[in-house]
């Protein structure tokens, strides 16, 4: 036996075996029919849901001695979400877990993809809140599967028009649906749309759990997703005006934090390990005065 | 019958979790042969990996189907015992069918497929073949697929490869297929597409 500096009582990664064998069965089906949402048979995890169940149950029918874990919580390795999942796993697996982005063999992210990219043989779960894309068009979860089945999608343009007619751009910025190879309209998690383009064709291979809801999906590595759009409404993502305040990165995902009550506020990475790991190679706050004109 | 079945896994929870990864992965990039190694002792006709993908993934829950050469009070022991199968009667209502001897195998079409609307409910086919390597074979490619990929796997069915080019147009609905050799997989899930002309075998 492997020994470990676990908690005793639980099988590893705490699920039990029978239980980690149908996830792994749902994954297999997930990754042949990318975009596609697998019905499993979820169970109650020692946390409420819409904190990732659905997430920790993949991960733990993943984990094995070996693997090296990331959590990040909207891109920080250090919020309550992040730490609690992260201490989980040590707790039952007593696996190595990591920050970094470029040491972890899994990742489980709740609504970002990391700033660096991801390598060939690295996975990264995703924590899905609603997996169906349709739902809030159809309630009906009978009328959405018939829709999927049919190809029916023309309701999700209808949506995505709407918000032209109405703001004259599509104003959809997270949880921008996109389709997969062609084929099934998927909801990526409430991911910015900022993250989309950094789905397609990723090396590395891409899981969805959505625990409450009771479904998997996944996208192969090198599979084609594109956001929906329209020919004179190409998808865009959303650009920052300025580089973050602490490591002076640009082309990065920014969050704003308040300050004072006086209205201060910056801007920084919301991926902290990215963050962290540029201040780490010297780089610092990019002083405006002294840039020349872009 | 006087000697129980053979040993399955040394250490279940880390054995099946490894030997889970290795599919995963092979299902995740088509064409790709991965090592499965595996140190069960299934009785014959069982390859190495073979007896690791049923192993792993099979269990009270998934109809089994087994073709002529896996038919035997052995083998039905060792599974019965190591997994807690049950067996299916039919090619279609099975969620794994263990072939092997592929080229007395039905038809692709005799297996369940799924339906548009739950075309996860299909069967998964692994196939036990003599060789199996990249090259001079059905160029294969899609998802998964970095660089179009040749696998060369057999000895198959004459119309093998051209059933499976047929079934592509029922996509999603379809055949996740692994082939083993010996201590090697490698898979064409239903999303990968055949290119250019098929091989006769």
């Amino acid at each position: 036996m492997i020994e470990s500096p676990h908690e005793t009582g639980y099988n590893f990664a705490y699920l039990d075996e029978q239980t980690k064998r149908m996830i792994r069965r749902a994954i297999m089906k997930a990754i042949a029919i990318p975009g596609y949402q697998v019905p499993f048979a979820a169970r109650e995890m020692p946390m409420p849901h819409g904190w990732g169940t659905g997430g920790v149950q993949l991960t733990a029918a993943l984990l094995g001695p070996e693997d090296v874990l990331k959590v990040i919580d909207q891109g920080a390795d250090d919020t309550t979400n992040a730490v609690s999942i992260r201490q989980f796993f040590q707790k039952t697996a007593g696996i190595a877990t990591t920050t970094r982005t470029d040491e972890a063999s899994i990742i489980q992210t709740r609504h970002r993809i990391p700033e660096m990219p991801l390598k060939a043989g690295q996975i990264l779960v995703y924590q899905v809140p609603i997996p169906e894309p349709l739902r809030f068009l159809e309630p009906r979860e009978t009328e959405t599967r018939k829709m999927h089945a049919l190809e029916e999608y023309g309701l999700m343009h209808v949506k995505l028009y709407e918000d032209i007619a109405r703001h004259g751009y599509i104003a959809t910025t997270y949880a921008y649906p996109v389709r997969v190879e062609g084929r099934y309209v998927m909801d990526p998690s409430p991911i910015p749309k900022f993250d989309n383009p950094k789905m397609q064709m990723s090396p590395a291979l891409q899981l969805f759990g959505a625990g409450r809801e009771k479904r998997i999906y996944a996208i192969a590595p090198h599979t084609r997703v594109a956001s929906l759009d329209f020919d004179d409404h190409p998808f865009k993502i959303n650009r920052f005006d300025r580089p973050c305040a602490l490591c002076g990165g640009e082309g990065v995902y920014l969050d704003e934090v308040l300050m004072d009550d006086r209205g201060q506020r910056m801007f920084v990475c919301s991926d902290t390990s990215y963050c962290e790991s540029r201040r780490a190679m010297g780089h610092g706050p990019v002083d405006a005065s002294a840039e020349p004109a872009r | 019958m006087s000697h129980g079945p053979g040993a399955g896994f040394k250490n279940p929870v880390f054995d099946s979790q490894r030997l889970f990864r290795q599919a995963m992965m092979a299902l995740a990039t088509p064409g790709q042969i991965c090592e499965m190694a595996m140190d069960a002792e299934p009785p014959a006709p069982f390859m190495a990996a073979m007896a690791g993908l049923a192993l792993c993934l099979v269990d009270f829950e998934t109809p089994l189907w087994l073709d002529a050469a896996f038919d035997r009070p052995e083998v039905l022991q060792y599974l019965r015992f190591h997994t807690g199968a049950r067996f299916a009667p039919k090619p279609d209502a099975a969620a794994f069918a263990l072939i092997g001897h592929a080229l007395a195998m039905p038809n692709l079409s005799d297996f369940s497929l799924g339906t548009l609307e739950n075309p996860h409910r299909s069967t998964d086919l692994f196939i036990q073949v003599e060789y199996l390597s990249n090259g001079e074979g059905p160029t294969l490619a899609g998802p998964g697929v970095a660089v179009p990929i040749e696998l060369r796997a057999g000895p198959l069915p004459r119309d093998f490869w051209a059933q499976r080019l047929a079934m592509q147009r029922h996509f999603p609905c379809g055949l996740d297929i692994y082939f083993v050799c010996g201590n090697r997989l490698a898979a064409v899930p239903r999303s990968t597409r055949l290119m250019g002309d098929l091989p006769c075998m």
